[in-house]
């Protein structure tokens, strides 16, 4: 298995264990450098003191070592060393050192095993000197153990110091670049949300952040004036096309109070009627683009959605009396949110208007008004034949009509308007499977 | 009625004076704010059309202009929709009405005779009567031949619109906008549905029905009396 981190911490992570990893080799491989060194020096000197009581041919005379040996042993500089000459047969001739099993000849390591009084470790040098004689060496190595564990202590301090810079290094910048990773983020979501002119803050000091932000800016000016340029168009067309067809309107209606009670009347009212239609349409679309203008945001107010919920709910129970429905209304208190009464007016009747017209007669609408200290919830549910949940996210996009829902009256712009109305409130709306049915949910920030 | 309407728009200003002229009404066109200041300060009109987007003056600025000259004529303000701000600022500047563009001259027409009422009868004690009907705004009472209705709110609130304008139409954007004080066109028949409710209770004991269904464009009660 591979190990790819992904995210910036993961990286950074990473790098700071890989960091750890160096160090503590260099700093192992500085111990071990040092330690051999100073066995090194340890080994030399045994080699030099051998030289200087056997001679540097191993041809001293017995007695005239057994005399070194004895000088040594109480010389100041040489009072860590531990001397034994032994005859060919083994047994002592002079020295202090008694050893129940002598080491081999050559260098070797001394342990405690060795049963010295005073040396834990040691080094021991066993050489063949004169007629078979054996000259053995114990320098007391303490000394050198003392000085590792100093060294390790030193190279632990000093491992911890070099790993909390760099951790708190990376740590920092982890911090910095996150930083400008959700300075950006915030600006991607605000775009998102339909706040079109938010930006990332750019701080004038040309750092590769900054030329980020600037370019992504200049990305956002980019799509922003496309944006404009398909909306006015289509504005422009909207408009041009809405005078010539309101005066189409007006001649139709006159032709259509003449032609009532000829036989062309029931066609004229036709006509009449399609006509109100696309007005009615252009009427919608217009309404849209004032809404995701965003112009009515300078007019936000406090607005009780449970008060606004229970005047819409007694409005329309006529309208939904007369097609044999029954429309409830659950709204207990008070549920303020900030926004436009009279679009957030026209959201709910939207939503309730929705279910009615969606619904055959008899149909059972509930209006439900939730609210916790964060947010508010209108809750608009019927039982009906509901939408199928592939179709959810089709139904709130501009003229996303169901196609099986053509018979029935609408242009398919109600919850499109709904969702935007929501959206400049800083909201959203939803939609859920009743079962049966379709609820939609539009959720705002409350007031505290 | 002679109406002064103000309009750059030279077709829009033929097409709109041709239609209030197929209703009865006598009309002038005003080219820019300029030329409406004058007209409107020289002649007596019985009403202003206003176009906001002007040459010279605009719309905002003509009815602010008038209302500054002490001018009381009844200004309906024609803005395109989404000039919310335009629209908002027409009202401030003394405008009585607005209609967003095109409008149907019976939408208009209907609009300034509501005005006019409203500015005839200012001061009066909220009673109002319509043959055998009889309308107490204050004290929300209403009374059909001696027979007190039972109308909620809304119902009744609808009543005192038909009464106020008796013998002219009521469209359904007057309902929605004094009723409810909706801004957009619902797409359920929510006027009809009360229309329903206001008359059975008025003739809930087989009195002839007042109230005439104006297709496509509102309801009329009719005051014989």
């Amino acid at each position: 298995m591979r190990f790819h981190p992904r995210s910036l911490r993961a990286i950074v992570v990473v790098y700071v264990g890989v960091i750890f990893v160096a160090l503590l080799a260099v700093r192992t491989t500085n111990s071990v450098i040092v330690h051999d060194a100073l066995n090194r020096a340890v080994d030399r000197r045994l080699e030099e003191e051998l030289r200087d009581i056997a001679g540097p041919a191993r041809d001293a005379a017995i007695a005239t070592m057994t005399q070194r040996i004895a000088a040594k042993q109480t010389a100041h500089e040489t009072a860590d060393l531990l001397f034994l000459l032994r005859d060919p047969a083994g047994r002592p001739v002079a020295g202090a050192l008694r050893l129940p099993t002598p080491p081999t000849t050559g260098f070797s390591d001394f342990g405690d095993i060795a049963g010295v009084d005073g040396v834990a470790h040691g080094r021991a040098l066993v050489e063949r000197v004169t007629n078979g004689a054996s000259l053995t060496i114990v320098s007391d190595n303490d000394v050198v153990d003392g000085f590792d564990a100093l060294l390790l202590q030193v190279q632990l301090a000093s491992l911890a110091v070099a790993l909390l810079v760099f951790a708190g290094g990376a740590a920092a910048i982890v911090w910095e670049v996150s930083r400008r990773l959700r300075a950006m983020q915030h600006t991607v979501n605000s775009v998102m949300a339909g706040n079109l002119a938010s930006r990332v803050p750019v701080d004038g000091s040309g750092s590769e952040f900054d030329r980020q932000a600037t370019a992504f800016n200049a990305m956002l000016d980019r799509i922003d004036a496309l944006m404009a340029n398909v909306k006015h168009a289509a504005r422009d067309v909207a408009h041009e096309l809405k005078s010539p067809l309101a005066r189409l309107r007006n001649r139709v209606a006159g032709l259509e109070r003449h032609a009532r009670d000829t036989r062309f009347g029931a066609d004229s009212a036709a006509i009449l009627a399609e006509t109100d239609e696309l007005l009615e349409l252009f009427a919608s679309l217009m309404r849209l683009w004032e809404i995701e203008g965003g112009e009515r945001r300078g007019r936000f107010d406090v607005v009780d959605l449970a008060q606004l919920c229970r005047e819409v709910g007694e409005t329309l129970r006529p309208v939904a009396e007369d097609r044999a429905d029954r429309l409830t209304v659950s709204a207990v208190g008070a549920a303020p949110v900030r926004g436009d009464v009279r679009l957030l007016r026209q959201m709910v009747v939207n939503l309730v208007e929705n279910a009615i017209r969606h619904t055959p007669e008899g149909a059972l609408i509930a209006i439900d008004v939730r609210h916790d200290a964060s947010r508010v919830e209108i809750c608009v549910a019927d039982d009906g034949p509901g939408i199928p949940l592939e179709a959810h996210a089709t139904v709130i996009l501009r003229f996303g009509r169901l196609e099986s829902a053509e018979d029935r009256p609408g242009h398919g712009l109600g919850l499109t308007l709904v969702d935007a109305i929501a959206r400049l409130h800083g909201g959203l709306l939803r939609l859920e499977d009743a079962a049966p049915g379709l609820r939609a949910v539009v959720t705002l920030p409350a007031v505290a | 009625m002679r109406l002064l309407v103000v309009e750059d728009d030279a077709r829009a200003a033929r097409m709109l004076v041709s239609d209030l002229a197929e209703l009865g009404h006598d009309s002038v066109v005003a080219e820019d704010g300029r030329i409406a200041l004058l007209r409107a300060t020289e002649d007596p009109f019985d009403a202003v059309l206003l176009d906001v987007m002007l040459p010279h003056v605009d719309g905002v600025g003509v009815a602010t202009a008038l209302r500054e000259r002490g001018v009381s004529v009844p200004i309906v303000m024609l803005t395109a929709l989404g000039d919310l701000e335009q629209r908002l600022a027409g009202l401030d500047a003394g405008a009585d009405d607005y209609l967003v563009k095109p409008a149907a001259p019976v939408e208009i027409e209907a609009r300034i005779r509501a005005i006019l009422r409203r500015t005839a009868r200012a001061n009066d004690s909220g009673l109002m009567r319509a043959g055998d009907i009889e309308v107490n705004e204050v004290k929300h009472r209403a009374v059909r031949g001696g027979r007190v209705l039972s109308l909620p709110k809304l119902e009744f609130d609808m009543l005192c619109e038909l009464i106020r304008n008796k013998n002219s139409v009521v469209t359904r954007q007057m309902f929605y906008k004094t009723v409810w004080d909706y801004d957009f066109e619902p797409a359920t028949n929510i006027v009809e549905s009360y229309i329903r409710r206001v008359r059975a209770q008025l003739c809930a004991a087989d009195e002839p029905d007042p109230i005439v269904t104006i297709r496509g464009v509102g309801y009329m009660l009719v005051d014989q009396g």
